[in-house]
């Protein structure tokens, strides 16, 4: 029999179920809320948890992950360390391929210095860069709790119906209080194409109907999404740009948790001098952020 | 010191207040027929100017507008001064506004099939337009000009599209978000920016001469402006925004921080030799670009200009050029012709290329031709710098006006056979 390989595997292969979460651990002062807050997800998930160390162990290192995992009530048979040495982002990533790892979580700071954001601290280069799907938490607890607010960012692309998908399948697994669907519509020229021929019952008349049809969009994605109808949701249509608008509406409704579309592409430098989509959100984090990755696009 | 008289501020108001109110009569009934603002402005000034009211009634003409009619009248000599700068600072407001459209993010987002679009809808109308002019010299009425730099240009002016005409036929065509829609949108506003600074090196080199200031020397300067204000220059505005937003009245600090960018802007790139209005265009991105920019804010500012400046620079069109006098057929029907051949053959490889299927890529590329007001500020300003001459200006005029007309037509007949 034809042994099936790794990249079949992860070819189109869905965000979600969560079978396989991985957690980096770098000792920091927040390692243990991390490694809690992974192990609760991954509980509810019903999914192993692999924790991923890179470089050496320094003496008692290892003991403490385990006295973590044990805290976690996580069972031994759901849990494994990875120890391993090379390039802190690259090795990352190529054990969560290996692993078949369907989400990674990472702790981040809100808000980096101006000079890290340009030269890039780990968590962000691997939210870029990353063909799994990667939860950054901002504010993470030694005494976990469940996302019971979520809101989800709709985009015109590809990837969203997916993204919406996961994010009903997360909002059912915490038993979530509201999961907002949130379209983001942006509108260049919006503004400069109706400037000097359009009166202001015909500005708001074409917005009234981009909003119409953008709900419309939404309740057609919903419908198809299995689940979505045990979920209490609340769609909103926000203007402006994607990433940014999103990054405004999470830092005011303040959900526990936002989940956004992978970037498209990665282009470097270009994407930091330039910001768009994602690096809005990556710039300020508004609140734990989960960027889903769809395989196969 | 020169200052308007009292006859002189009657002569100056009359002629501003017919021009503001004449062009939004005209913009309004062009709006009935699905045309922009901007064909109605034009045709106002034809209507105002020598074309029609000076050649039926010449003492009505000379009347309201003594200083077009009679500009050897030094008593009007301080009105013509007043027009000029009125003139000059709506075409550098336009530029502003025109920069505030362009955003970059959208094009790098895009990625490859908008920068295959942008590629070949600029190559081949600057190749096409070069050639024309270098093979039909006396065509052009190239007389004491550079016959490259006249190609050149003819071939910049073919190559760019209108942003907000195509903009608004895409929304109501419903398009604007599709694949096609943001193709040409991001293409087109890669043009602006590419097509703007193609035309300072251009103005530059016809100055050089002039003010001793080399290619090298304006290249270096255009691009250490661009790079700084499109970089640290957005970071700059953008953070500030909230502060001037919340704290300081609205909307009056934040257009006084806009205008106030702008002329800035237009005045340092003036003094580094290179042509006010590529300032006011990049300081124009760079505000566009700030992502704390209020939708509000950002419609004042379109409103005011696009409603009070523009009118002006497009009726003065009418009034400052004889449409009849310098009507050349040959001349207009040869432009017509490699206007549309180049730029939709051009687009339609692109986004081919770019990885459109067939009718998507045509509709892209009869999209893409649609050309609009920069195009008429790029012929103006050819104009007051001697690089073309009233028949070659009217060409252009005429083409703008033609393919807005037909752009929407031709655009829905392809879009029929979408899938």
């Amino acid at each position: 029999m034809r042994t099936v390989t790794l990249a079949e595997q992860l070819k189109d292969r869905l965000p979600y179920p969560l079978e396989t979460i991985a957690v980096a651990v770098a000792f920091s002062p927040r390692y243990k809320s991390v490694i809690k807050e992974a192990a609760r997800f991954a509980r509810s998930c019903k999914a192993k948890l692999i924790l991923i160390h890179i470089g050496d162990f320094e003496p008692g290192q290892e003991r403490k992950l385990l006295t973590c995992i044990e805290q976690s009530k996580l069972h031994k048979d759901y849990c494994r360390i990875i120890s391993q040495k090379g390039p802190t982002v690259k090795t990352i990533l190529s054990i969560c391929k290996e692993n078949i790892v369907d989400l990674l979580v990472l702790g981040a700071i809100k808000r980096e210095p101006m000079l890290t954001h340009y030269v890039g601290s780990v968590a962000r280069k691997i939210s870029r860069k990353a063909k799994c799907s990667v939860l950054l938490l901002t504010d993470p607890h030694e005494r976990p709790r469940s996302f019971r607010k979520i809101a989800v960012s709709v985009i015109a692309s590809p990837k969203t119906a997916t993204t919406m998908a996961t994010a009903v399948y997360i909002a059912n697994i915490e038993d979530a209080d509201e999961l907002f669907v949130v379209n983001e519509e942006y509108l260049p020229l919006f503004e400069s194409a109706l400037a000097d021929s359009s009166t202001d019952k015909e500005h708001d008349l074409m917005k009234k109907e981009i909003v119409k049809s953008a709900r419309q969009r939404i309740d057609i994605l919903l419908d198809q999404i299995p689940g979505s109808s045990s979920v209490r949701i609340k769609s909103r249509v926000i203007f402006g740009k994607p990433g940014h608008s999103v990054q405004v509406f999470a830092k005011n409704k303040k959900p526990d948790l936002l989940i956004v579309n992978s970037p498209k592409q990665y282009l470097g430098i270009l994407d930091l001098l330039f910001p768009h989509d994602l690096e809005y959100i990556l710039e300020d984090l508004p609140c734990n952020l989960m960027i889903v990755h769809s395989r196969g696009f | 010191m020169v200052k308007l008289g009292h006859d002189d501020m009657i002569v100056f108001l009359i002629a501003l207040g017919l021009i503001l109110i004449l062009s939004r009569v005209f913009a309004e009934i062009f709006k009935g027929f699905k045309l922009p603002a901007v064909v109605g402005e034009i045709v106002a000034g034809v209507l105002l100017g020598p074309t029609v009211l000076g050649f039926f009634a010449p003492e009505t003409f000379e009347f309201i507008f003594p200083f077009i009619a009679h500009p050897e009248f030094t008593s009007t000599v301080p009105v013509q001064y007043a027009m000029d700068a009125m003139i000059n600072i709506s075409v550098i407001m336009l530029l502003f506004v025109a920069g505030m459209e362009v955003q970059l993010p959208l094009v790098i987002e895009q990625g490859k099939v908008a920068l295959l679009t942008t590629l070949f809808s600029m190559v081949i109308p600057i190749g096409v337009g070069f050639v024309a002019v270098k093979m039909m010299p006396e065509l052009f009425l190239v007389t004491n000009g550079d016959v490259n730099i006249v190609g050149f240009f003819i071939g910049v002016v073919l190559s760019i599209t209108a942003l907000p005409v195509i903009a608004r036929l895409l929304m109501d065509m419903k398009l604007f978000k599709t694949r096609i829609g943001m193709t040409i949108i991001a293409s087109a506003m890669l043009i602006d920016l590419l097509g703007w600074l193609i035309f300072s090196v251009i103005l530059s080199m016809i100055e050089e001469g002039e003010k001793s200031m080399s290619l090298g020397y304006t290249l270096t300067a255009i691009l250490i402006f661009g790079v700084l204000m499109l970089t640290i220059g957005t970071k700059i505005i953008d953070k500030s925004l909230p502060w001037i937003q919340t704290k300081l009245s609205w909307p009056g600090g934040v257009l006084a921080l806009a205008f106030g960018l702008c002329f800035l802007g237009a005045a340092f790139t003036e003094s580094l030799g290179i042509h006010s209005i590529l300032g006011a265009f990049i300081v124009g991105i760079a505000f566009g670009d700030a992502t704390n920019l209020r939708d509000r804010t950002r419609e004042i500012i379109h409103q005011f200009v696009t409603n009070v400046f523009a009118p002006i620079f497009f009726v003065s069109i009418g009034l400052y050029v004889n449409f009849i006098d310098n009507f050349n057929l040959p001349l207009v029907s040869f432009l017509l012709v490699i206007a549309y051949t180049s730029k939709i053959l051009g687009a339609t490889v692109g986004a081919r290329i770019g990885g459109l299927n067939k009718t998507q890529a045509w509709a892209v590329g009869v999209a893409m031709n649609t050309h609009g007001v920069l195009e008429i500020i790029l012929g103006s300003l050819a104009m007051a710098v001697g690089l073309i001459n009233e028949e070659v200006f009217v060409a252009i005029v005429v083409v703008v006006i033609v393919s807005i007309i037909t752009s929407g037509p031709m655009l829905k007949r392809i879009v029929k056979k979408l899938p």
